[in-house]
């Protein structure tokens, strides 16, 4: 089935749209990773981290690590179903502006 | 807002460099996906044990190896995404068609470490399990090489 474009407010602002572009072609990313590979402060990555959440884009999960001594979880970013359908979609609204046929959105 | 897309002139311009700060991002993090150094030759250590364990006495010693080598690889797999911080099962085509290879070639390679014993040449037995180890360490890293390839083009 062809992707439909579809432009996505949520996903648009500047590092909404690389935390999920972070995030599409994997399963799932350490917070710190995440925040390292994004070069953004732990507070500006949540922040964003939760408003794709409550668009039910994104889900996190704590699990304890494999590294620390301490009893500190860590916290795993992934996206969700409807996260990677509308990234795609965005995606692919951006390559049709890029063309120069710019959708409604 | 500093990417409005709205209709303009410009929206193509600026919607082409999201799209290549995203591709960048993708560039960037394949790169971080690289294996360290010690990664494929401790498989390739593990699977050569495999290989090599029928040469032991039949029994609890050869169980014991085998046990430890298949635990350990095992292990090693689990544990490996989650020290490096990124998990990613979709690892493309080709890369996956370099992990059947790896492991048809480890079970040819056992069957016949097994017949080598069979056939009392029992010390030569080696032979086999290096050439596991080179095998591992070659595909294993054209395996990395191929995944970090599907993620930079986005899955």
């Amino acid at each position: 089935m062809a992707l439909e474009p579809r432009f996505d407010e949520t996903i648009h602002a500047p590092t909404r749209l690389r935390v999920c572009g972070m995030l599409r072609p994997v399963d799932e990313i350490d917070f710190a990773v995440l925040r390292d590979s994004l070069g953004v402060s732990d507070a500006s990555l949540s922040k964003h981290l939760k408003v794709l959440t409550e668009a039910g884009y994104v889900a996190t999960t704590k699990r304890a690590s494999t590294t620390r001594s301490d009893s500190r979880r860590l916290t795993w970013v992934r996206l969700t179903a409807a996260g990677r359908r509308a990234f795609d979609a965005h995606v692919a609204a951006l390559r049709d502006i890029s063309a120069g046929a710019a959708t409604a959105g | 807002m500093e990417n409005d897309l709205r209709p303009s002139d410009g929206a193509p311009r600026r919607a082409a460099a999201l799209l290549d700060e995203l591709a960048a991002d993708r560039t960037r993090l394949a790169q971080r996906l690289a294996a360290p150094a010690w990664l494929y030759p401790a498989f390739g250590a593990l699977t050569a044990l495999y290989v090599a364990a029928p040469a032991l006495e039949p029994g609890a010693a050869s169980d014991l190896v085998t046990t430890l080598a298949v635990a350990a690889t095992l292990l090693l797999v689990w544990a490996y995404p989650r020290l490096s911080g990124v998990r990613v099962s979709r690892t493309g085509a080709s890369a996956r068609l370099t992990l059947g290879l790896l492991l048809g070639a480890t079970l040819l390679l056992l069957s016949t470490s097994l017949g080598l014993v069979a056939l009392g040449l029992r010390w030569w037995t080696p032979l086999p399990a290096v050439a596991s180890f080179a095998l591992t360490v070659q595909l294993g890293r054209a395996f990395d090489r191929r995944y970090r390839e599907h993620v930079r083009r986005g899955a």
